[in-house]
């Protein structure tokens, strides 16, 4: 397998340039490993994030941080090949579970895994934890698309 | 921050009530800061919005707070341009009084459906 080992390559003050997603719609801070079929990021979760309500970061974070892992390690992969970065859709979210919601402060590890890669089209399963607790479980369908300009 | 809908998100324009159901007709704000990223390009509803948008609904209907809890399946048929599509109807069936909800949504504009789920919420 070809493994590739980052050391924070894509962190919070970059993280922008290779995903679609812009302020204040980024709900992912760094990619912490990738290898071919499975990712890891982080997320501190900040008060002025726009799907955090009442102090807490609702199920539409935490989803939306789920498939913007692979999203962050699609475009990652683009930005080596000197590609743009490409749009992700969800499609599908089957077995969504939520068990914990994370409040402003706490900082999410997300891990990704490819189940199968239908060219476009991708089925993953993602997860997510605060400290030891899980927070989200899903697998979901994401389709990625070129940009297309305004 | 604030629950999408005290932020301007979308509005409410017209609520029925029937059996164990409830339609919503909602209207979009294409100019919520959320579009200045999803996607700079061109503003499309986030699907994890319109998931929200459902739930904050339902504790409007209710006058209950609602964590969400699980879903079988969410599917996603179609893009939301809220520019295009200024304006989206909210089903929700399946309504009981129980402390948990287990709901079916679809949320449409006319023929076309953009989103369709299951969803077990529980009243805070």
């Amino acid at each position: 397998m070809n493994i590739l080992e980052i050391d924070l390559l894509v962190n919070v003050d970059n993280v922008a340039n290779f995903l679609p997603q812009q302020a204040p719609f980024i709900m992912v801070d760094s990619l912490l490993e990738t290898t071919e079929n499975t990712a890891i990021s982080q997320f501190l979760v900040k008060s002025d994030n726009v799907l955090v309500n009442d102090g807490i970061l609702q199920e539409s974070g935490l989803i939306e941080n789920i498939a913007q892992t692979i999203a962050l390690k699609a475009g990652y992969e683009s930005v080596l090949r000197n590609e743009k970065p490409q749009v992700g859709f969800i499609v599908q979210i089957k077995d969504l579970s939520i068990l914990d919601f994370p409040k402003i402060g706490d900082v999410i590890t997300t891990k990704i895994e490819i189940l199968m890669n239908l060219q476009q089209m991708l089925v993953i399963k993602g997860e997510s934890f605060c400290d030891e607790k899980v927070l989200a479980i899903c697998e979901m369908r994401v389709f990625l698309d070129n940009p297309t300009k305004a | 921050m604030k629950a999408l809908l005290e932020t301007n998100f979308g509005k409410i324009l017209s609520t029925e009530t029937q059996e164990n159901k409830v339609i919503f007709e909602v209207s979009l704000n294409a100019k919520h800061d959320i579009y200045q990223g999803h996607f700079p390009f061109k503003p499309i509803v986030p699907g994890v919005c319109t998931l929200q948008l459902v739930r904050e609904l339902l504790e409007i209907h209710l006058g209950k707070k609602l964590r969400f809890s699980s879903s079988k399946n969410v599917k996603f048929s179609g893009m939301i341009d809220p520019n295009t599509t200024p304006q989206i109807t909210v089903e929700i069936q399946n309504l009981t009084t129980d402390s948990t909800q287990k709901i079916k949504a679809s949320v449409f504009c006319k023929e076309q459906t953009f989103c369709k789920y299951d969803g077990e919420y529980v009243m805070q």
